[in-house]
């Protein structure tokens, strides 16, 4: 089965691998340097990797349940993010917002990137 | 809260014909770059916030209060029977009977049901602005929650596995959020563009237009508005980004814009979520792109200030006060109209209130006695309008009147008037030379035969509003100054003397009379009385002497009264008929008597001027 990893999660999980076993705390204190992390977020972020079946977690001391190297053989170098619930709210500035497209509509734009002519 | 919503309806209403003109204005001149259409969206962002606007004779708008909350109905003011004001006369001809029926109501009630429908309008008004409020802090602490785990790229630039589409989070510390998946040549895109948000402070501008659309949520045109905002500023960020760009990276970009919009899902097709531009259409703006030239952008400020000027004022209000200049001395007589009268906020009804001043010397026969409203203008300037409430008992004239005066919304005077009254005019100004201004304000009394004119000045004092003393004849409605109109001392002089003036006016009645006299040869009167008029007036061979008494000031009282100036002076001049013995038509002009009061609130006769009435 692929687990999907986020670009971020897999350098936390990389950290881990590297300090593995390694306490929660300790993990606490390394991504709030390496990521300027709040406590509960890499406690979520810790639990998300733990659903996914890489680590685990006995009495606050996280150890791998597979390693690295199992692991990326497995993957895809295909990342997909993961989108969060619901779309992005009206008032917030953004690049794109919440559009979808038909593969045929999205081709034909891309066709008429493609043949558009300099004026 | 129904004044509230009331007031919001018509900034929403007068906002909605400039956000139409703007809207007109992006279609026809789709060349102008974008960022001038975001000007046009600040214009109309000031209409919607601005409570107050500058009257000018430039102003387009149909009106400044389109729905009024008084209606004048045959130049009176029925309180809380709703109106509109659109300068479409066949609009309002459909429209205002229709309110007035459905929104009728009895003096007895103790709420007109225009109040209850305000307030309750008003309380689901509020419940809406609520719902969009809530909306909003909701989803932004859910995006917050989704960036805990972001990490910092750069700056105030993040990365985060959780986000899907780049955006910009935070009004005052805004933070660029990036997806985590994004590669090198993407980033540099995408980052021009949120740079160039960031640069336009497009994170403030759409919020704002938000609050404003949750607050004038009730209006369709506000979120039609709304939608076209997003998009522009979209258009206009895009616009910024790729100003200097050569053509294969414009093609590079809207490669990106397209990928991001797909993601690396594709998706069923699905409407344009709110508040969005497709990604065709900013393809197409991308691509088509010219920076535009300079007489364009010309143009286009050109058009701002237009729009602004035309739709951002309100059309210019009926004068209320006439500049009182050095002409007003030269005596006033009973034709000119009391300045100041029923007064209403549109220009439009000016007609109307003349044709009441005028007909208030005829007693108007109202069949019911609901307690009417009666604007007296604004005196004193400070934006609240000051009137009365008068009721009139009984049909046939002859009945009471009653009238409440109310300045700045307090009552300051209350009283049963002899007769039926009809409003006059206001002042403020200071009469007694304290300092200190005093209120002044007329009625006309519903009298037959001659004109009358009553007046009431008012000072605030600590213990409230005191009424000044001014004159008073025998009868209730003689307010005339005690004047005294007597034999002269020679032939054919007669003298005008006023308790308190040392000096007497003295009239030649010589040619007077002559006219009087073929005026009225028909009248009736035998041949022998005209004879013995002239002659009479001698006062060697007659049987009267110099000092009695010739004629009298004319029924009922002071005919006009208002301001005016006396030397120099700040003064009140009243306006009497001066008769002679031969009845109301030998009527030989008008005396001014010009005054003010003294500190203890007594009054103080400046002058007088006489003007005599040729035949």
């Amino acid at each position: 089965m692929e687990i999907q990893l986020g670009v971020i999660e897999a350098r936390y999980a990389d950290m881990i691998w590297e300090h593995e076993p390694v306490t929660s705390s300790e993990l606490v204190k390394m991504t709030a340097v390496e990521f300027n992390w709040k406590r509960t977020t890499a406690h979520n972020v810790l639990r998300r990797l733990i659903d996914k079946g890489l680590f685990c977690n006995e009495n606050g001391l996280v150890r791998a349940v597979i390693s690295r190297e199992e692991f990326y053989a497995k993957q895809s170098r295909q990342y997909v993010e993961d989108a969060f619930a619901g779309s992005l709210p009206a008032f917030i500035a953004a690049f794109t917002q919440n559009s979808k497209l038909t593969p045929a509509e999205a081709a034909e734009i891309r066709r008429m990137i493609d043949r558009a002519e300099e004026k | 809260m129904g004044d509230i919503f009331i007031k919001l309806l018509n900034m929403s209403i007068t906002a909605g014909w400039l956000i139409l003109i703007v809207i007109c204005v992006r279609l026809l001149f789709r060349r102008m770059p974008k960022w001038i259409n975001c000007l046009l969206w600040g214009v109309v962002a000031i209409r919607l916030i601005c409570p107050f606007s500058i009257e000018s004779v430039l102003s387009l708008q149909p009106s400044a209060e389109p729905v009024k909350v008084d209606t004048m109905v045959e130049g009176e003011i029925l309180p809380y029977v709703p109106s509109i004001d659109s300068n479409f006369t066949i609009v309002e001809d459909m429209v205002n009977p229709i309110l007035a029926e459905t929104f009728s109501y009895q003096q007895s009630e103790s709420l007109a049901p225009l109040q209850v429908f305000t307030e309750v309008a008003g309380y689901i008004w509020l419940c809406g602005v609520i719902i969009l409020f809530a909306f909003a802090v909701g989803s932004v602490v859910r995006l917050r929650l989704n960036v805990r785990e972001a990490v910092r790229y750069k700056d105030n630039i993040f990365i985060c596995d959780t986000v899907k589409a780049p955006f910009i989070l935070g009004i005052f510390r805004p933070g660029i959020y990036l997806p985590s998946s994004l590669n090198e040549r993407e980033i540099n895109h995408i980052l021009a563009h949120e740079t160039g948000h960031l640069r336009r402070k497009d994170y403030l501008w759409k919020p704002l237009g938000y609050l404003l659309l949750s607050v004038y949520w009730f209006n369709p045109i506000c979120w039609i508005a709304y939608i076209m905002l997003c998009k522009d500023i979209e258009l206009a960020c895009d616009e910024k980004v790729i100003r200097d760009m050569n053509f294969s990276d414009k093609q590079e970009y809207s490669r990106i814009l397209l990928s991001c919009t797909t993601g690396r899902r594709l998706v069923l097709a699905c409407p344009l979520a709110f508040g969005e531009v497709g990604v065709k259409e900013r393809v197409k703006n991308v691509l088509t792109y010219k920076r535009p030239a300079f007489w364009i952008i010309v143009i286009g400020m050109v058009l701002c200030v237009a729009v602004a000027v035309f739709f951002l004022t309100d059309p210019a209000e009926k004068d209320e006060l006439p500049v009182i200049s050095e002409e007003n001395q030269e005596g006033s007589n009973s034709t000119e109209e009391p300045q100041a009268t029923v007064t209403e906020s549109d220009g439009a009804e000016e007609s109307e209130e003349s044709a009441v001043s005028e007909e208030s010397t005829e007693p108007v026969f109202i069949d019911d006695s609901l307690p009417r409203r009666y604007d007296y203008g604004d005196p004193d300037g400070n934006g609240v309008t000051e009137y009365a409430v008068i009721t009139q008992m009984g049909s046939q004239p002859g009945y009471d009147g009653h009238l409440a005066f109310y300045f700045n919304d307090e009552c300051v005077y209350d009283k049963d008037q002899p007769l039926r009254v009809s409003p006059g005019g206001s002042r403020y100004i200071d009469l007694d030379g304290d300092g200190g201004k005093e209120l002044f304000f007329t009625m006309n009394p519903h009298v037959n035969s001659m004109p009358l004119m009553t007046y009431v000045v008012l000072k605030h004092t600590e213990d409230g509003w005191k009424e000044l003393n001014i004159p008073q004849g025998a009868d209730e409605l003689d307010n005339a100054f005690p004047i005294s109109v007597r034999y002269g001392n020679s032939k054919n002089k007669v003298e005008i003397t006023c308790e308190g003036l040392e000096e007497a006016i003295v009239l030649d009645v010589t040619e007077h009379y002559e006219k009087f006299i073929e005026k009225f040869k028909d009248s009736g009167i035998p041949a022998n009385q005209w004879e013995a008029i002239l002659a009479g007036m001698n006062p060697e061979g007659g049987s009267y002497s110099a000092g009695d008494s010739f004629g009298s000031v004319a029924a009922w009282g002071i005919w006009d009264i208002d301001t005016a100036m006396y030397d120099g002076k700040l003064c009140l001049k009243a306006l009497h008929g001066i008769q002679g013995p031969y009845g109301k038509d030998d009527m030989l002009g008008g005396l001014s008597v010009c005054f003010d009061f003294d500190k203890e609130g007594n009054v103080h006769v400046l002058g007088m001027e006489f003007e005599q009435w040729p035949y």
